[in-house]
């Protein structure tokens, strides 16, 4: 992945050179119907077979009962939970950069905030299925929204799950309208460029008929605005009420008041990780190193080494409180069970990787290597999964009654059902590169407007 | 529409249809015969279960032809009968809904139970419903007609007996000993003998020893305020376990530092639920004992107790100086309370032993007191008809003289299984050409003999026995022969050519006999012949026996108690406590039940302490290969078997229970851990120079527990009486109790408000009550790999922890981790008034009754296992597959009141809800206040020791409010604030102070919390 | 401003980029003419405050969707839990209130951004799949790299159909400004007449 070096190296802009309107939309917009590379394809291919495996694995755990997880009396939460926080925590990452970002005017967000919207979306939806999947009784999971039923039965929303479920399913929803929204103006490119008709039927459908008329702008413009304002506060609030499934037990190791902000830089952190591990690929393949550029794998960067820091904090804060506490359940938990219990090599390597990986970032070519920064962003999600397998699965093994302390052993099915949701990630992050132009063309147009128009200026 | 209708309806000699319209019969048995009519309904519907072998019993329930008045449709009714195990009957009363008999309890009337059960009676239910009994007649395994029986019975009736054998379980029952009685008249050139592995044989011929005549020891615990069991498992491993139980407890109800305590201590190698309870344990090897009961007599002697020149060369013994202070102590103790004491040894000690107790216990004016005797009630017990071997010599003699075995009837129990590893029955059995089985399964007896006759379980039988004591015990069945087997009787009248009738009718006409001046339709309702109890017997010391016994035990050498002599190590072989001699291994119940000191299920393993473990360099699942050098030429016998570490064990001991490792013809039984017989011989309970070596395999153990200590929180808080009288415990007590400062306004509570209290002095862990509840609840089996995924379905677990106590364990104090003591817990949900289960169900599936109960809304219940997550108690079960066994015959025994969980809900503990409600409306349709102690949960009312307390607070009279305001009543992990309505008395000691260093026990205590 | 919204476009002239149309637009601008309308492939800055296009009035949508749902939800969860069907859940009272605000705070959100694209979509005229400019030839370039003004019909300073002078002065000035073309899109019947040209000619 050094192919890109020497353009990288010949400016530090968000946009290597200054093309056309004409020129960058040929560009981006082609990449739907481009003939597709053998990359895409073999991975399309691999994801696609995880993703039938997936589909046998929940069939199978519907079909037996959750009995073929690993879980068990004490650790009743394994896989499912710990799968399901650390997808949406990657989620996260997507938000942040499309809304967050947004509102603080950075550049750098314009060519890669699609992109990370996507994933945003996909990864949810892993998320969403765990939800569903790690329950007893599957089937019934619509019992935690509110419907008027004949027996007078509600959700119980003084539990944490009901805030989950309206926390996620708002923020499914949310960021598929913030997504279509950026997306309306370039579909309506492609209804004007896609080679054939029925693309640009399709196309001309969804793109509702815009015409780019100011009026339109002038809506469009303070939706968009707000839409980034909604979802700031809602990608924050999302992993703190995730964090809330613990936060508001009385477990020790749950029993925390720093998990929210905790759980949100947790969550940046693996998303940004998962936002390397996807554009690199994506960039070198799509050849595009002019909109991507070293700037942005440097912002990147830095955002992995600030938010590993935030997280190094908590896991100080927790040991500290823990301490300070004087609660002896919580002390054994946090300084005796995580790092010297059982499972002492999932703590130490999650430091590892959330907390030492990621110091390679204070170099300014590290910070610029593909290579090295798609190593320490496998590393960083690997770390980030496991600070979840630390939180339920270490915690639950042994809490107050040491009479019913018990270790956890994933099954296969556990596993299975872990490589699928990459799988299926995968798949629909595929089809995504495919059928809409992954970087945004009409923002970046407007940018590069903006760019030459302050040029001109100077 | 009665069982028998797929086998011979005509040849059953039950009572048929036809037998009931008894019209002309005295008016008195009216009642008996409509209950009769009553429980063929029940008959049918469980043939009909048996033949269509549906999945929807309610099909199957046929309608009530004719009403009997006593009975209404959805109301339990109580019959009192009997179990019997080794010729000792426990008198029950079983719950029967619609004529299928679903629930076990204690009958109060009856003095081996007094109300209680032991785990075995709750589980009979189960073996009753086994699928898997013998289902009909057969000949090497196909099958075959009745009447080839009856042929072979004719055959050898008519050769006057000559050839023919019979092999007996040891009978108390009238009705048999008489029917034996004609048969030796009849049949005089027939031999009997009577097996079981169990029996009493030791004790009585110790009492022959020191009393000159076969007594049978009977103990009395209401007055003894001192008490030493040498390798005696008086509460577990005892025909009268139960009463034994109850009468220590009573003596150690603790109300405050002031309450009066008896004290009890245990000299053992395994640990049992008698060194559980113990103040002072001290472990030992079995070996050992008989030293040790002579080193006490003689410090007696030195104590100035009074005995006789016979025994004076026996005085200069003394003990090894590591245990010389504990003998001194104890002797002191005993001393201390002439006439007020007992002293008792175990069954696996050889007659030296009980002679010496015999001794001891005379000396000190017990005998007649606190240590009675009287005649043995088990039929010829102690007898030569109870040795194995005659039955191996007279097939033997086959190839000699004309004489040996042509007929074999072996009528019960599992001799070719149980058989001592000396004596080599199954190919002596192939010797004989017509042998017969009788019994329940197709076990290993039955596969080595020709015919195969089912047998009855006691709660399809008619008949009597004896209870330890000697109360007749009358036996009634619940239930039709589920599959036509035959009692022992009906063989033996069969055999002696009386002609057909019901066993009913032969009980009729046998009872005025065998108990004269006793109407059996009272005993049949009490469940127990009042003052049948067998007279006791006076008998003076026969020294000239006695002398040379102690003389014996005198010159052995004394060990010291850490040696474990190198490589020879002692075997200890007892029966397990739950599937006793390989009788009830096939029913799961009972092997899921967690050991209880060792929390092994569905398992037996070679128990023994950690120091010989770590000799062996082997640690929990390593197996082992046990070997018994040949004697007398014989060939050394190997048992390869998994290890388990028990602190507390005796060190260079092993400890094998018996009962597994069987390869009969039980799906469930066969194949499970390693047969102990095999090791076993009669000589004594224990072998010591076994050989032990380690395979370094490993085999995984499902072991229900494995954090043994409570790292010091507040969860089993313990002290001593003398530390209860100080300020100092109380008030650490009390910080463990009352209310906590909260941000919630209280509830307005409506009703009753109900509440637990346990006392963990009195609780031994028999367990009884655990299986009590999974009998009441329907509480799924999940087995053995389910066990190691810890997934046990138990609502109430036993915790087992281990720590160090003033008094507590000791082997000379050397090895802290092998000295460690255990203390037991039950464990199940605490019914919290703030639940941390309750406010994280995201859907209503768990929340508060205004009676004050923690309720579970199955139907409600998604499963996100939140609740269990959040639950600091850890009492919640979940149904992680489908455990519904709708396809059995067992779902028979179910209990109809209580919902049968799905796939994917969790459960837990509900205070018997069902029986809350049930008292509650039979309260209102009275019109009156529900009574103090009237809810009795199924655990409180099946625990021998009554530990277990219910009711509501809002009862002053409710003994539950009394044991509130006890000092020591706490609450687990109060410090969280769940304020939980079971609370339990903190385990209370009495150690002896010239023994326990520390005076005031809170300070020595390693399992109080110091929080 | 809003009828000419709705107004058929008479005139539209294309431009190359987004400083042209402004000047395009001056200059229509300057010979009096206010019934304008652009259609560019971005926003262009400026063009929104030079055509007097006031700024979106959509928040005041946003905001009352947020009320509503934010007070919808905290309603329902007390009617749930103290009027309904209140049930003692682990001792906590009947109204928790702390426990209902992080769903109130979802709905808030997720009324909110309804509101948001659906008001944005609505108020835009969209979803409106034909529009007559799409007739235009060349006017598909309007999303990616062509910038048109439009004056709607029943401008008072448009010259009348038969004033050709007029109008070719308006041509020449949009030329002057840049633009690539100019249309006058009401003339296709009279093909005599100087000064413009029948763009559904080009069409065919």
């Amino acid at each position: 992945m050094s192919a890109p070096a020497a353009i990288a190296h010949d400016t530090d802009d968000v946009l290597v050179g200054r093309p056309s309107d004409t020129e960058l939309s040929d560009q981006l917009l082609s990449t739907t119907w481009r003939p597709m590379t053998r990359a895409w394809k073999i991975g399309f291919a691999i994801c696609g077979l995880l993703t039938l495996n997936l589909l046998v694995m929940v069939t199978l755990t519907v079909l037996r009962g959750i009995g073929l997880w690993g879980n068990n009396i004490p650790v009743a939460w394994g896989f499912g939970i710990i799968n399901f926080v650390w997808w949406i925590g990657i989620g996260h990452a997507g938000t942040f950069i499309s809304a967050i970002l947004l509102l603080l005017e950075q550049r750098w967000r314009t060519s890669i905030n699609r992109f990370t919207e996507g994933m945003t979306l996909f990864a949810v939806m892993q998320a969403g299925l765990f939800p569903l999947l790690h329950l007893g009784r599957p089937w019934f999971a619509y019992w935690l929204f509110p419907y008027p039923s004949v027996m007078d039965t509600w959700p119980q929303v003084r539990s944490a799950l009901p805030w989950d479920a309206a926390a996620v399913t708002t923020y499914f929803s949310v960021s598929v309208m913030f997504w279509y929204l950026g997306l309306v103006p370039d579909l309506a490119a492609l209804r004007d460029r896609a080679p054939s008709r029925t693309r640009r039927i399709i196309y001309g459908i969804f793109a509702l008929g815009w015409r780019g008329s100011v009026r339109q702008w002038r809506h469009y413009h303070v939706a968009y605005l707000l839409l980034a304002g909604l979802a700031t506060p809602l990608v924050l609030s999302v992993h703190s009420i995730v964090s809330l499934d613990f936060a508001s037990t009385i477990l020790p190791g749950w029993h925390s008041t720093i998990f929210p902000p905790f759980f949100v830089a947790g969550a940046i952190l693996s998303g940004f990780a998962m936002v390397l591990i996807l554009i690199l690929p994506a960039r070198r393949v799509f050849g595009l190193y002019n909109v991507i550029t070293p700037r942005h794998l440097d912002a990147a960067a830095k955002m992995l080494l600030i938010t590993s820091w935030i997280v190094a904090y908590s896991y100080i804060a927790e040991l500290f409180t823990a301490w300070y506490s004087g609660d002896r359940y919580e002390v054994y938990q946090q300084i005796v069970n995580r790092p010297f219990g059982w499972y002492a090599w999932a703590y130490w390597l999650m430091l590892f990787c959330n907390c030492v990986a990621t110091q390679v970032f204070w170099s300014r070519r590290m910070r610029r290597s593909p290579v090295v920064l798609f190593a320490v962003s496998v590393l960083v999600s690997i770390g980030m999964w496991f600070e979840r397998f630390e939180i339920i699965v270490v915690s639950l093994s042994r809490d107050f009654l040491p009479s019913s302390w018990y270790i956890f052993i994933p099954t296969w099915v556990d596993l299975g059902i872990l490589a699928g949701t990459l799988g299926f990630f995968g798949l629909l992050f595929l089809a995504f590169l495919r059928v809409v132009p992954f970087v945004p063309v009409t923002e970046l147009k407007q940018m590069r407007a903006e760019m030459v128009h302050e040029e001109v200026r100077r | 529409m009665s069982a028998m209708s797929h086998d011979h309806p005509h040849e059953h000699p039950g009572p048929g249809p036809g037998d009931d319209d008894d019209g002309g019969e005295p008016g008195g048995l009216d009642r008996l015969s409509r209950r009769a009519l009553f429980k063929l309904a029940g008959a049918g519907a469980a043939a009909a279960g048996l033949a269509a072998c549906s999945s929807r019993p309610a099909r199957e329930i046929l309608p009530y032809a004719g009403q009997p008045p006593e009975v209404t449709p959805g109301i339990p009714l109580h019959y009192a009968t009997a179990l019997v195990e080794d010729g000792f009957a426990t008198g029950l009363l079983v719950a029967s809904r619609e004529g299928r008999p679903v629930k076990v309890e204690g009958n109060p009337d009856h003095p081996a139970s007094l109300g209680a059960t032991r785990a075995i009676d709750q589980a009979a239910v189960l073996s009753l419903f086994d699928p898997q009994r013998a289902r009909a007649v057969t000949e090497r395994g196909v099958p075959a007609a009745w009447p080839a029986i009856e042929r072979m019975l004719a055959d050898a009736t008519a050769r006057g007996g000559a050839g023919l054998h019979l092999v007996l379980e040891p009978t108390s029952s009238p009705l048999v000993i008489e029917l034996v009685g004609r048969l030796r008249a009849a049949l005089p050139a027939a031999g009997v003998t009577f097996w079981s592995p169990f029996t009493p044989r030791s004790s009585i011929a110790g009492n022959r020893l020191a009393l000159g005549r076969p007594l049978q020891t009977q103990l009395d615990f209401r007055a003894a305020d001192v008490i030493v069991a040498l390798d005696a498992d008086l509460v577990g491993d005892h025909p009268m376990a139960s009463a034994y139980a109850r009468q220590i407890a009573d003596r150690r109800r603790v109300v405050d530092g002031g309450s009066a305590m008896n004290r009890l201590y245990a000299i053992e190698a395994g640990y049992t639920p008698t060194g559980v309870m113990a103040d002072h344990r001290m472990r030992v090897r079995g070996s050992q004992i008989a030293r040790i009961a002579a080193e006490l007599l003689a410090e007696l002697q030195r104590g100035g107790v009074p005995a006789p020149a016979a025994a004076g060369r026996f005085a200069q013994l003394t003990a090894p100086p590591d245990r010389a202070r504990w003998i001194a102590a104890i002797a002191r103790d005993l001393a201390r309370v002439p006439g007020r004491s007992v002293v008792a040894a175990g069954e696996r000690q050889p007659p030296a032993v009980h002679a010496t107790v015999a001794a001891i216990n005379a000396l000190l004016g017990n005998a007649g007191r606190t240590v009675g005797y009287t005649a043995p009630v088990v039929f010829e017990a102690g007898g030569p008809s109870h040795d194995l071997a005659n039955l191996v010599r007279a097939i033997d003699r086959h190839e000699g003289d004309g004489g040996g075995v042509t007929t074999l009837l072996i009528l019960g129990g599992n001799p070719v299984y149980t058989a001592p590893a000396d004596l080599a029955v199954a190919d002596a059995i192939s010797r004989v050409d017509r042998s017969l089985y009788l019994g329940l399964y197709d076990n290993e007896t039955a596969r080595a003999c020709r015919f195969m006759v089912p047998g009855l379980h006691e709660l399809e039988q008619w008949g009597a026995a004896r209870a330890y004591d000697g109360t007749i015990t009358p036996l009634q069945p619940l239930i039709e022969p589920l599959f036509g087997g035959r009692g022992v009787a009906d063989v033996l009248h069969q055999l002696l050519g009386d002609p057909p009738a019901s066993p009913r009718d032969r009980l009729v006409q046998a009872w005025p006999r065998a108990v004269p001046g006793a109407d059996l339709e009272a005993a049949l309702v009490r469940g127990a012949v009042a003052n049948t109890a067998l007279p006791g017997v006076t008998a003076a010391l026969a020294w000239d026996t006695l002398a040379p016994a102690l003389a014996a035990a005198a010159v052995m050498p004394a060990e010291p108690a850490q040696a474990d002599g190198g490589a020879t190590l002692e075997l200890d072989i007892r029966p397990h406590p739950f599937v006793h001699d390989g009788r009830y291994t096939n029913n799961p119940w009972l092997l899921e039940l967690p050991e209880p000191t060792t929390k092994l299920t569905w398992d037996n393993a070679a128990q023994l302490s950690p120091a010989t473990a770590a000799r062996l360099g082997v640690g929990d699942g390593d197996v082992i290969a046990l070997t018994i050098p040949g004697t007398g030429g014989a060939a050394s016998r190997t048992l390869a078997i998994p290890a388990i570490l028990v602190p507390g064990h005796a060190d260079g001991a092993i400890t094998l229970q018996t009962g597994f490792g069987r390869d009969g013809g039980e799906d469930i039984a066969r194949g499970i851990g390693g047969n102990a017989f095999r090791l076993w011989t009669t000589t004594a309970g224990f072998h010591p120079a076994a050989r032990a070596v380690a395979l370094g395999e490993h085999r995984a153990l499902a072991i229900a527990q494995v954090e043994a200590s409570t790292g010091d929180r507040p969860i089993v808080l313990s002290g001593t009486l003398h530390a209860l009288g100080g300020e100092a415990f109380r008030d650490e007590l009390a910080g463990h109790r009352g209310a906590q400062p909260s941000l919630y306004p209280a509830f307005e509570a409506r009703g009753p408000q109900w509440a637990m209290s346990i006392d963990l002095t009195t609780c031994n862990g028999c367990s009884a009550c655990v299986m009590a509840c999974a009998a009441e609840n329907n509480t799924p089996v999940v087995g053995k790999r389910q066990v190691q995924n810890r997934r046990q379905m138990h609502w109430l677990r036993i915790d087992r922890y281990i720590g160090r106590y003033p008094g507590g364990t000791t082997g000379a104090g050397i090895d802290a981790a092998s000295d460690a003591t255990a203390v037991v817990q039950p464990m199940l949900c605490q019914h919290c008034e703030r639940a941390p289960c309750e406010y994280v169900c995201p859907v209503e599936a768990t929340s508060h009754s205004p009676d004050g109960l923690n309720e579970m809304t199955y139907n409600r219940c998604i499963g996100t296992r939140f609740c269990s997550n959040n639950c600091p108690y850890k009492v919640r079960r979940f149904n992680w597959f489908d455990y519904k066994d709708h396809r059995s015959l067992r779902v028979l025994g179910k209990n109809p009141d209580v919902t049968v969980r799905d796939r994917g809900v969790m459960e837990k503990c509900t205070y018997c809800v069902q029986r809350i409600r049930r008292t509650e409306i039979d309260a209102r349709v009275a019109d009156r206040p529900i009574g103090p102690e009237e809810v009795q949960t199924a655990c409180q009312q099946a625990c021998p020791t009554r530990a277990i307390t219910f009711g509501s607070l809002t009862d002053p009279q409710a003994p539950v409010v009394e044991h509130r305001h006890r000092p020591h009543s706490y609450a687990v992990l109060h410090d969280q604030g769940t304020v939980p309505r079971t609370q339990y008395l903190a385990r209370i000691r009495n150690p002896n102070p010239a023994l326990d260093g520390t005076a005031d026990g809170a300070a020595g205590d390693r399992h109080g919390g110091h929080g | 401003m809003t009828r000419a919204a709705s107004a058929r476009p008479v005139l539209m002239a294309e431009f190359s980029s987004g400083p042209a149309l402004l000047d395009g637009i001056r200059a229509l601008a300057g010979s009096g003419m206010s019934r304008l309308d652009a259609f560019t492939p971005y926003e262009v800055a400026g063009l929104r405050q030079l055509l007097g296009v006031r700024r979106s009035w959509l928040s005041w949508i946003v905001l009352a969707a947020a009320l509503a749902g934010g007070g919808g939800a905290y309603l329902l969860q007390w009617w749930i839990n103290v009027v309904d069907y209140p049930l003692n859940i682990g001792g906590r009272p009947y109204h928790s209130a702390p426990a209902f605000l992080p769903i109130t705070f979802e709905m808030a959100v997720l009324c909110a951004s309804a509101a948001a694209l659906l008001s944005a979509i609505v108020l835009g005229g969209l979803p409106r799949l034909w529009d007559p400019v799409f007739e235009i030839d060349g006017f598909d370039r309007a999303t990616i790299d062509r910038f048109w003004v439009a004056v709607g019909a029943g401008d008072a300073a448009l010259p009348a159909i038969d004033d050709a002078q007029g109008r070719i002065d308006i041509t020449t000035a949009l030329g002057a400004a840049g633009a690539l073309r100019v249309l006058w899109l009401d003339a296709a019947d009279r093909p005599d007449r100087p000064g413009w040209r029948d763009t559904r000619e080009d069409a065919r």
